[in-house]
Order: structure tokens, then sequence, then C-alpha cells
């Protein structure tokens, strides 16, 4: 296993009152595998990526669990180990690309710097890595792109400029967070296909984080879908598309479809999570809740229901069931 | 001061006349061919720098030697005429920005250095340390800034040295409050994540991706606060707390020739007076120009 994340939990804002951004979340990814990360806005899919980093959005900690790489135990790394670490062996393709680089240098110095940064190199040695990388991730004509400024780029090139800085050190684990947002359509999936074959060429897994279960059904191995600060069901890509077994993943799916199906919605936006709901976190906004099942008082485990698919919800057999035929064809 | 706040305002060319893929360079090219506002500012400051180096060695006349021709009203022997004294103000006056300009640039300089160094350093360390800096910006801000520097000057003694000083220390926290806050800023964009996140260190951070995007507004300002440095210079030496006669220096030449004006004898004060002011405001139409140039925001 290349990484292994056990019972990991992140707090936001005060000590006393904390907002629980993620709740003993687990995960893990093998070598080579492409695994999704999907889940809403806000339920803590981004906050679990970056702590495997060592990192927290501004008043966030990490209070409790594990996060194994190749073995070793990441949390409790001092801060020049971490420094080490970042971008050596995980690489991070952040959204919004062009405002992931920084305005005021060459694109070409900023994979550079990121080489440098890890490896012994000189200037030179640096420079060919930057356009050895350029040409990598498809970039035409590498040599003036090297010496192009960030607003210089379009939105693909900009975001294939950020896989080039992530893979510099050829890392071993490579995490994509919402890597396509602001591309448009025909652009996100050259940029993926791109990201796909580079990841392959140079042996790298690949963590990707999305909202956008078509991007999952076509590049991912695995998917993990998360909700409420949790993992709620994971699965082989083929099993869960025939039969997704969580009411977020069917939010998630009718959203995809642009299904005006009222029953598969969940209500309202995400809750805060200073107070957790009794039960399961999302029975407030469910359209499956029910008390007989134990949905308002007892808070569900991840039910294996076989060969690997596991989900988060007592009624996972009647959401099997409740998604009509015609969905199960992605 | 406000005359920041003030300048900020203030849109001399337009903005949204360039597209976002134009380099910096063409587009400060670009400014001086559509616009005869930067022509002119650009042109101002060449001549003044030009004059810092060699303005006393193309003086028609001897800059310090008293001659008998005194008071003699402007003419093509005496251009701006002559002083009591008998020394030609033409002479003097493309002389003194050896003095002005020099003392205001390296002040400029030196505050820009300082300020930016303690405005990164207070941004990153918000504890009791910036806390400070920031009461002890607040603090030389709070006092007239030309009282200041008499009181200063007078304190320290009235060298060359002293003056540059004190006029750079009392620029320092206009531009420490300008950095301080820009680092603030950028510190939550998303390439400084970005950065972080694949391994760059804090002090790498700090100098190559925070540092280079905060001095882009820091050079903007470093031209307008010139223009100022310039008037406090010649303003200590016009009230006799800087540069001493007969010393050609714009200030001393207004001052020795104030009393003059109602005798008629105007040229000794207008036309130091006048080549003062066409500095400042063309180092104000540059920095207006560089502030147009780097804050296009991309």
């Amino acid at each position: 296993m290349l990484l292994e994340v056990k019972d990991l939990s992140i707090e936001y804002g005060s000590v006393g009152a904390p907002n629980h951004g993620v709740c003993a979340v687990s995960f893990s990814i093998s070598e080579g595998e492409i695994v999704g990360i999907v889940g809403e806005s806000g339920s803590g899919k981004s906050s679990a990526m970056l702590a495997v980093l060592g990192l927290t959005r501004e008043g966030g900690r990490i209070v409790n669990g594990s996060v194994r790489f190749e073995g070793q135990e990441l949390l409790g790394l001092t801060r020049e180990e971490w420094r080490a670490f970042r971008g050596s062996s995980i690489g991070l393709v952040t959204q919004s690309p062009r405002a992931a680089l920084n305005p005021v240098r060459r694109v070409g110095e900023q994979i550079a710097e990121v080489y440098r940064s890890h490896r012994k190199a000189t200037k030179a040695q640096a420079r060919e890595r930057a356009l050895e990388l350029l040409r990598l991730v498809g970039i035409n004509d590498p040599e003036r792109r090297h010496d192009a400024y960030p607003h210089e780029l379009s939105g693909g090139m900009a975001q294939r400029i950020l896989i080039a800085i992530a893979l510099s050190c050829t890392p071993k684990l490579l995490i994509a967070d919402e890597p396509t947002s602001g591309l448009d359509a025909t652009v996100q999936a050259q940029v993926l296909d791109d990201l796909r074959r580079v990841t392959r060429e140079v042996g790298s897994s690949l963590a990707l984080v999305t909202h956008d279960l078509g991007i999952v059904a076509n590049y991912c191995d695995r998917v993990y879908v998360m909700e409420s600060g949790e993992i709620v069901e994971e699965s082989d890509v083929e099993s869960f598309f025939a039969r997704p077994a969580h009411p977020a993943s069917l939010a998630l799916l009718s959203k995809q479809q642009d299904s005006q199906d009222e029953a598969l919605r969940l209500r309202g936006a995400p809750l805060d999570r200073i107070v957790l709901p009794s039960g399961c976190f999302l029975h407030p906004r469910c359209p499956f809740a029910d008390q007989a099942s134990g949905c308002m008082t007892e808070h569900p485990p991840l039910y294996d229901i076989g060969a690997g698919h596991r989900s988060r919800c007592h009624r996972h057999q009647t959401v099997r069931d409740a998604l009509p035929s015609r969905y199960a064809s992605a | 001061m406000s005359h920041l706040e003030a300048e900020r305002e203030v849109e001399a060319f337009p903005r949204a006349a360039v597209g976002r893929h134009i380099r910096r360079r063409d587009h400060f090219v670009l400014l001086l061919k559509q616009s005869w506002l930067a022509r002119i500012g650009v042109s101002i400051v060449t001549i003044a720098l030009f004059l810092t180096v060699f303005g006393p060695y193309i003086a028609p006349y001897d800059l310090i030697a008293a001659t008998p021709d005194i008071y003699e009203s402007p003419s093509t022997t005496h251009f701006f005429g002559t002083d009591g004294s008998g020394f030609d103000i033409f002479s003097r006056v493309i002389a003194a920005p050896r003095y002005d300009v020099t003392i205001a640039l390296v002040a400029t300089i030196l505050s820009l250095v300082l300020g930016s160094m303690l405005g990164l350093i207070g941004a990153f360390f918000r504890g009791w340390t910036g806390e400070l800096l920031m009461r002890g910006s607040d603090s030389v801000q709070a006092f007239p800034l030309f009282v200041l520097a008499i009181i200063f000057v007078i304190g320290a003694g009235r060298s060359l040295i002293n003056i540059v000083i004190i006029i750079a220390l009392l620029s320092v926290p206009i531009f420490l409050r300008l950095i301080r806050s820009e680092v603030l800023s950028l510190r939550e964009r998303a390439f400084v994540e970005s950065a972080t996140a694949n391994g760059s260190s804090r002090m790498r951070i700090a100098f190559r991706h925070v540092l280079p995007n905060a001095m882009v507004p820091g050079f903007a300002q470093a031209s307008i606060t010139m223009g100022y440095a310039i008037i406090i210079a010649a303003g200590l030496s016009f009230l006799g707390a800087g540069v001493q006669p007969p010393t050609p220096e714009w200030g001393s030449m207004i001052a020795g020739g104030a009393n003059d004006i109602i005798n008629g004898r105007w040229w000794i004060s207008i036309f130091p007076g006048a080549a003062m002011a066409l500095t400042v405001f063309g180092f104000a139409i540059v920095g207006e120009m560089i502030q147009t140039v780097l804050l296009r925001r991309t």
C-alpha cells in the first residue's frame, strides 16, 4: 500500500466548540492506482487530501489519526522533514491554475525551482528538466513557453504547467484537487487525458479530487465518496456505477444527470459541523432517512456490501434499489 | 500618509485599453505613444537624472564664484538672470539636481529597502514584533513630516548623510504599511499554498514568491515618494536646516531670493521653484505610469 490514512480527524475554529471538518476518515491508495475522491463542496475532501501533505487551511488542525506513506508515519514529522517530503514524494496540483502560479515569475523558473529545492542540480540541469517536463505534459514549443509568464498562458496550458511542477521530482503520488474546475469541457478532457497519460508514464498513483462523477467514471479505478466530513461509500468504479449504495452518491449522480427527481436529492446545503447530528450525520438532509432503521439515533458503520464495496448507510439495500435503471448506464 | 491613497484614486492612464497578453515593457512604450502626459513625465525625469550626473559640468558659469553682475534680469547672457551675489541662476538651477535628486533618490531607495523588509517581517510575525512595527509607524506618522524632519536634522547635525537618513526613515512607514498589507493578502493566495505543497521553505516563500509580488506597488510608490523626498530636502534647505548656501540647491536658492520678490526681482526664486515643481511633477507622472503598467491585474 502506497498511502494509508487511518481515522484522520481535522477540526477548525475554536478548541471548545470546533467545526468537525473531517471525522475519522480512512482511505488507502496503492501503487499505480487512480483513485477518485468525490463529494459536494464542503464535504471535507480537500481538507483530507491537504492533510496528507501535513497542511491545513487557516484555523485547522489535525487532531487524530495516522497517515502512512510507504509504511512511514508522516504525522509528527518536523517542519523541515515535511518540506523535504512535499513535492518530492507527493505532488499537489491545485485548482484554479492561473492563481496557483506566481504571476511575476516565468513558468520555467517555477518548475525548475521545485526541482532544485529537492534535488542537487545546477541551474542548467534544472532548466533541462523543466523543458523535459514541459514536453512531457504536452506543451508545444517548450523553449518559448519556458520563458512565458502565467498571464500569457491559456487556462489549460497553465494547468499543464502545474502538473509539470507537481511531477518535477517524479513523486510516487500525485494529488489533483479539482484540476479542471474553470476549464471548458473540451480542454477538461485534454488535460485529464494528459494527466492520466503522464502519471502512467512516470509510474505515479493519482488521487483525483472532484465533484464530477463523469470524471470518476472515465478516469478512476476506485472511488471514495465523502459527505459531512466522512467517507460514506467506497467501491471500485464498476460496482459503484452499477449500483451506488449511499444517498450522497445518488444525489451527486442525479445532479450530474440534471435529474429533477426530488426523491434522490439531498435537501438544502451542507450543515456546519459544530454540533454533529445524532445518528447518521446526513439524516436532516436525507430523503431516505427513516426512524425505524435507526437513522436518527444510531451512527451507521461502513457496511460491507460485497467485493470491496462499502456504504455508510443503514438503508443501503433500499438505496441500491432506488436508482432507476436508466441512471445505471454511466 | 494620505498621499498614497489619494494617488490610487487618480487614473491618469486608461487601464482597460490594453489586453492581458501585453508585456510590461511594451505596455510602457504604448503609454508613451498614446499619451502626451506620459511623454512629458518621462522627459522631465530623464532630464532631471541627466542633470544629476552632468549638471555641474555643463553649467555655463562658475557655480559659487561671486561676480559684480548682481541682480541682472533674465537675458541672453544670463538666461535666468543673476542674484545678489552675482551667481548665474541658470547654472545653479541645472546644477542643483546633483544635491536635491541625489538626496531624494538615495533616501527613497533606502526607505524602500528598509520598509519592504520591515513590512515583510511585520506581516509574517504578527505577534508583538508586528505590533511594535505598526505602532512605531503610527507614532512617526502622527507628527507632521516636516516638523519631525527639522527636529531630527537639528538634533543629529546638518550633514548631507544625516539629511538622507532622516528623509529615508520618515518615509519608511509608508513602505512598511504598503508592503505589509500586500504581503498579508499575498500570503493567502493560491500560488503560496501551491508552493508550500510542493516543498518550498518558508524563507523561499517569503523572498521568492511573496516579496517580488509585494514589491510591485512598492516601485510605484517609490516614484511618488521621490517627489516628496525632493520637497522635503528642498524644504529643509529653505528653512536653513538642510544643505547650506552657497551650495547650489533649489530650496536654499528659493529662500535666498524670497526677499527680492517684492523688489521686482522675481527670477531669483521663481526659476529654482519652477524647476523643483516640474521635477516633482515628472516623478509623480512616472509613478502613475509604473502603477498602470505593474498593477495590471491578470
